[in-house]
């Protein structure tokens, strides 16, 4: 090797937003390197994104029968994701805005807040617009 | 005579300007429409620019967090090989092949960079860049990438040194405008005159903020383009210049 290896100075590095045939076969290079560098588990769950995915996935997939929420919130994959921490609160509002869940308590416990009103606690529907309309509020959610 | 020598047939696929810029309070998609008006003759056409933005997933099933967001416009020529991107947060100007020379594709990027800065008043300029893909066919049998192209990958002598694909990037930082190079190669399959056709990609880029006004972000485009010709002249060999001329 005859080159010096040098810090990067920025991280996003992104090049122009180019459309030719050539630059669509780049990117879709460039997205089949990233699937392949996210396969071995290691690399999969150091980005939060998979990370939180996959947990969803196990928690759905566990908890589908269970009517308890204390039995449905204690699973080790939802307090997982509670452990993952701030960065799972887009990714859980995005979840609850495609279909509501008993994501409540995770995002009580990363956030500290409660947005849902006295009267709609019990209510999943009214319970998941107050979290979503305080996700717009902070700017979790466009 | 510029210090490089002007193709014939240069490989140029696309070559992209852009400007990245701190929008106004109040600016949204809808407010570049007016861009249209003046430009509908030679760009006629008209889609809306989206954002695909979330995270993937790896494995049995399809994107998790996917969702898309209007960031503005984009606007073809009667040839669609003119393009022009008019988003919230910046302008970009594809010239797609044939490209003809660095004097008139900036003279008509800087002539539209204008009309999108009055239309849109951004508050100032972030990041100014430009990129040229280049699609170098290479006649086969090839002994030696190196026989073409200098930057390249190396495989070290006591392996096998076949290969059927590889795709690299990395990144080239320019101490002196300050600007940094993002330069990627990969190839694509055989073609049907027997040529591996090479894909390089150089993209250059400055982020610093100017004015909207400022005549520095032209003498510092032409900074980046000399330094992505020199990456590109430095990294081609006589041969190479052979298949442009």
């Amino acid at each position: 090797m005859n080159y010096a290896l040098v810090p990067s100075t920025k991280h996003d590095l992104s090049a122009c937003p180019a459309i030719s045939e050539e630059a669509k076969l780049l990117k879709i290079r460039a997205e089949q390197l990233m699937a392949d560098y996210y396969k071995p588990l290691s690399t999969r769950w150091a980005n939060p994104a998979i990370r939180f995915f996959d947990l969803k996935d196990e928690w759905e997939r566990d908890t589908a029968m269970l009517s308890s929420i204390t039995d449905i919130a204690m699973h080790p994959a939802y307090q997982h994701i509670i452990g993952i921490g701030p960065v799972a609160v887009s990714f859980i509002l995005y979840e609850m805005s495609k279909k509501p869940n008993h994501w409540f308590w995770a995002l009580k416990s990363i956030t500290g807040e409660d947005p849902v009103p006295p009267r709609a606690k019990g209510n999943i529907e009214e319970m998941t617009e107050a979290w979503l309309n305080w996700g717009r509020e902070q700017r979790y959610l466009p | 005579m510029g210090k490089y020598e002007v193709f014939k047939n240069a490989p140029i696929t696309e070559a992209v300007l852009e400007v990245v810029v701190l929008p106004s309070e109040g600016t949204n998609v809808e407010s570049l429409l007016p861009f249209h008006e003046p430009i509908k003759e030679r760009f006629p056409k008209i889609e809306q620019g989206k954002e695909v933005r979330g995270g993937f997933k790896v494995g049995v099933g399809s994107a998790s967090f996917v969702e898309e967001k209007p960031i503005g416009f984009i606007f073809r020529s009667h040839q669609e090989n003119k393009v022009i991107q008019a988003r919230v947060n910046g302008f970009a100007f594809s010239k797609l092949k044939p490209y003809e020379n660095w004097e008139a594709f900036r003279s008509e990027a800087s002539d539209l960079w204008k009309l999108y800065s009055y239309i849109a008043k951004p508050q100032k300029i972030l990041r100014i860049s430009m990129r040229y893909i280049n699609r170098i066919e290479i006649p086969l049998p090839l002994r030696d990438f190196a026989e073409y192209i200098l930057t390249h990958l190396q495989i070290a002598p006591s392996l096998p040194q076949a290969i059927s694909q590889f795709f690299i990037r990395f990144e080239i930082p320019n101490s002196e405008i300050p600007a940094m190079a993002v330069i990627i190669q990969t190839i694509e399959n055989v073609t049907d005159k027997n040529r591996l056709p090479l894909i390089f990609d150089i993209a250059v880029l400055r982020e610093n903020e100017y004015p909207v006004d400022s005549p520095e972000v032209w003498i510092d485009f032409e900074k980046l383009h000399d330094f992505k010709n020199d990456i590109f002249f430095s990294s081609i060999t006589e041969k190479t210049k052979e298949l442009f001329r």
